[in-house]
């Protein structure tokens, strides 16, 4: 693969960020442009070049009415898997932060001391009462 | 095993908020469970099926729920190495609903 269409899918973002839902039209449409970019430099017959277009077209109208499709009912979908990745990496980082937290509150000494556990259970009826 | 039981201290938030909260058997279920870690804290059946997330251990108490605690541990004595740390609290940091995560 040349260096320029690396660096138009880098720009792209194609294929870096796991799959989407959308990633199989976003490569067949980039797999359609470099096809009609070739078929203009080899000078091919034109009716190819209107069938390339022409798949091209539908391709860019499926992607548009998916796009918006997915966005209304189930956007969660377009989510890419780096992203839902990060997501759930941050909620980790949150998740141990909050619990940093509350082991310094406790070492602060905020916290309610019990020396037994089964004083648990006597909480609970005493509970069950009120 | 330690010889006495190491109190259970709870977050703040534990006895005014989440106690009551919980279900009546969701109370038992964390009863046992501490009851079961206060016995024996380093337990190894325990520290097999908890999840370890730093210093902090969670572990599914009843299906959908989760404790998060930490181990506050003696420093071993220079001269008794061998003998290894205490626990001295049990440090009860959340309880939560799967559901919630």
């Amino acid at each position: 693969m040349s260096a320029a269409v690396k660096d138009i899918l880098r720009a792209t973002d194609i294929g870096r960020s796991g799959s989407s839902i959308l990633n199989q039209l976003q490569w067949t449409t980039a797999i359609l442009v470099a096809g009609i970019l070739s078929l203009v430099f080899a000078k091919s017959p034109c009716w190819l070049l209107i069938l390339f277009a022409v798949l091209l077209t539908s391709n860019l109208g499926l992607f548009w009415y998916a796009y918006i499709y997915f966005a209304r009912k189930k956007h969660e979908a377009l989510r890419s898997e780096k992203f839902e990745h990060d997501i759930a990496k941050l909620e980790q980082e949150m998740e141990k932060l909050q619990l940093h937290a509350r082991a310094t509150e406790i070492e602060r000494g905020s916290f309610a001391e019990i020396a037994d556990a089964t004083k648990l259970t006597e909480r609970s009826k005493k509970g069950k009462r009120a | 095993m330690s010889p006495i039981k190491p109190p259970i201290r709870f977050y703040k938030e534990f006895f005014e908020r989440d106690w009551d909260a919980l279900g009546e058997h969701e109370q038992e279920a964390l009863t046992d469970f501490l009851k079961h870690l206060q016995e024996n804290p380093n337990d190894p059946q325990i520290l097999a099926s908890a999840e370890r997330k730093g210093s902090y251990y969670a572990y599914v108490f009843r299906p959908g729920w989760i404790v998060y605690w930490s181990l506050a541990e003696t420093e071993p004595a220079s001269m008794s190495l061998l003998k290894g740390s205490e626990v001295k609290f049990i440090n009860i940091l959340d309880v939560k609903s799967l559901k919630d995560l």
